[in-house]
């Protein structure tokens, strides 16, 4: 427990001083916000949930990727940096250093989104005078951004161990478009599926139910209208994706080890 | 601690046999490891560290099996190793990778955590860095971090691969005087090109070539190698080719040059015998062997 505490930690302080992923996952949220393009005068007759339900989908455009981009190599980089043996010979667990990296990393980017989600949903309350847009934008960071920057996140430290870093980073992007933001009417597309990290699942089925076709009649990115099982078994499904890949890799991980 | 290698025997990918058959046996204070480059110096260590499994043979340090990972484990709470490429998280502070480092070895009582952190860069003279980014810090301070880590723990056996390798003079006297207050009961295995290392360091010391111990005891005994065999040499004329492939070192003056050489008998009728180094006896033995420069 204390290796996954320190290796979490220590994770979390490197990341959290990568200044410059603060600035690519503000100026990627923000930017995402603004492309909703919905007037003022529209927005405010909405439920404050119903309007933070659709921020959050916009803000989620880019920023798991710009985090995935960003995390692809953690996992190799004690290798590369000739850290490993050190690590290894303590005695610690690998599998307790492997799960601390994964949740240093997801806290400090989810830490870096919260920042910038914070300044957005400021703004909304600004707009409506109001606090809720604050209450309820903590909700949907929970149920919308984060399950998608943890799915993200173990997906990048597993994907880049199995390809290299640059193969996984393209990988990814080519993934998040077609998987994410293709309508599903083009082509067959996992965003058909509730494997669907950008989080309009759960953003439509408990956010946006009180809008008449839910986030669908709303949103270029067009879905139908979920309830809140579905939206519930789509954050639950990216969970257990991400655990599912951490523990992935960490049998890679052990094998590796036995052949060296 | 003592340390026990019986039969070591490691084959990397590709069929290159770095460790063969290997018997060695190390016991407590400053044990030093000489060998020329790929002589199986750092494949000995990791295998002692853990971090790395041999093919055959048996490793035992106390009364652990350390091919037993329960045993393993159990050792390397016991350890510090500083590996001969070490690496650091360039945006973490010396301080903070101790800390880092610190919780790995299970130290797990932050208060008593951060007084040891303090205590080993005391150690290593790292205090007044401790704060910096490591990505900052030159060679030595490098090595002195990495020295720092692998004491944390206080460590009974601690293995340190190459540790003057790179540095400056001043940078390799500093380590070498850190090293000579480490031994007492602990076990110190220095792995190192360096004879110097081991003449200012070790009291006892083995001889690796070819993935064998072709020397272990004390230094003297490997000095004692040489006996007969090293002559001072002053001349103003070229040696010949069979005696220039016998220098050890060579001294320019302005009109003449001295040579140490080591040869089985004078090599001119001027040659004055001269007492062995432990150097000397390090080259005649990777001589005999055939690894060395010939």
């Amino acid at each position: 427990m204390l290796a996954l505490i320190g290796s979490a930690s220590c994770e979390y302080r490197m990341l959290i001083r990568a200044w410059w992923l603060w600035a690519a996952i503000a100026v990627a949220g923000i930017a995402g916000t603004r492309l909703a393009g919905i007037p003022l005068s529209t927005q405010l007759i909405w439920p404050a949930r119903a309007e933070v339900g659709v921020y959050a989908v916009n803000f989620n455009l880019v920023v798991p990727l710009i985090a995935g981009l960003a995390l692809a190599g953690r996992a190799g980089r004690d290798r590369r940096l000739g850290l490993a043996e050190l690590l290894e010979s303590t005695g610690s667990r690998r599998g307790a250093r492997l799960w601390g990296r994964f949740l240093g990393a997801a806290a400090a980017v989810s830490t870096q989104a919260l920042a910038s989600w914070l300044v957005v949903l400021l703004v909304l309350a600004a707009q409506r005078r109001s606090g809720l847009p604050l209450a309820w934008g903590l909700a949907a960071f929970a149920a919308v951004l984060a399950p998608g920057l943890i799915f993200v996140t173990a997906v990048s430290l597993a994907g880049a161990a199995a390809a290299t870093p640059a193969v996984y980073r393209v990988l990814l992007a080519g993934y998040w478009f077609w998987g994410n933001l293709m309508p599903p009417r083009l082509m067959p597309t996992l965003a058909a599926t509730p494997l669907l990290p950008l989080g309009s699942y759960a953003a439509d089925g408990l956010f946006a139910r009180d809008l008449p076709g839910g986030l669908a009649g709303l949103s270029y990115l067009l879905r139908e209208a979920r309830s809140a099982a579905q939206a519930g078994a789509s954050i639950g499904l990216l969970l257990a994706v991400a655990v599912a890949a951490v523990a992935g890799l960490q049998l890679t991980e052990a094998r590796r080890a036995r052949a060296g | 601690m003592d340390v026990t290698l019986r039969g070591i025997r490691k084959t990397y990918r590709g069929g290159v046999t770095t460790l063969d058959r290997l018997d060695l046996d190390i016991p407590p204070g400053l044990f030093g490891l000489l060998g020329p480059n790929g002589a199986g110096k750092t494949t000995l260590m990791r295998i002692l560290a853990g971090v790395c499994r041999p093919d055959r043979g048996s490793v035992r340090a106390g009364g652990w099996d350390l091919g037993r990972p329960r045993e393993l484990r159990q050792f390397q709470g016991q350890l510090g190793y500083l590996p001969r490429d070490l690496g650091l998280y360039p945006e973490l502070s010396g301080r903070r990778f101790l800390d880092y480092a610190g919780t790995l070895k299970g130290l797990s009582s932050p208060r008593r955590r951060h007084r040891r952190v303090d205590e080993v860069l005391h150690l290593t003279g790292l205090d007044a860095v401790a704060d910096r980014h490591a990505g900052g810090y030159s060679g030595g301070m490098r090595r002195r971090l990495g020295l720092a880590q692998a004491l944390l723990n206080d460590p009974a056996v601690l293995l340190l691969d190459e540790p003057t390798a790179g540095l400056d003079p001043q940078e390799q006297t500093r380590i070498r005087v850190l090293l000579a207050s480490l031994g007492g009961q602990r076990t110190v295995v220095l792995a190192t090109r360096d004879v110097t290392d081991v003449s200012s360091t070790c009291g006892r010391c083995a001889v690796l070539a070819g993935g064998r111990a072709i020397f272990q005891g004390d230094t003297a005994g490997l000095a004692r190698a040489a006996d007969g065999l090293v002559w001072s040499v002053q001349t103003d004329r070229p040696l010949s080719a069979a005696q220039a492939a016998a220098v050890v070192s060579a001294v320019r003056l302005p009109d003449r040059t001295v040579y140490r050489v080591i040869a089985p008998a004078a090599p001119l009728p001027s040659a004055q015998p001269l007492r062995p180094g432990l150097e000397d006896g390090y080259l005649v033995l990777i001589r005999r062997h055939g690894t060395g420069p010939q």
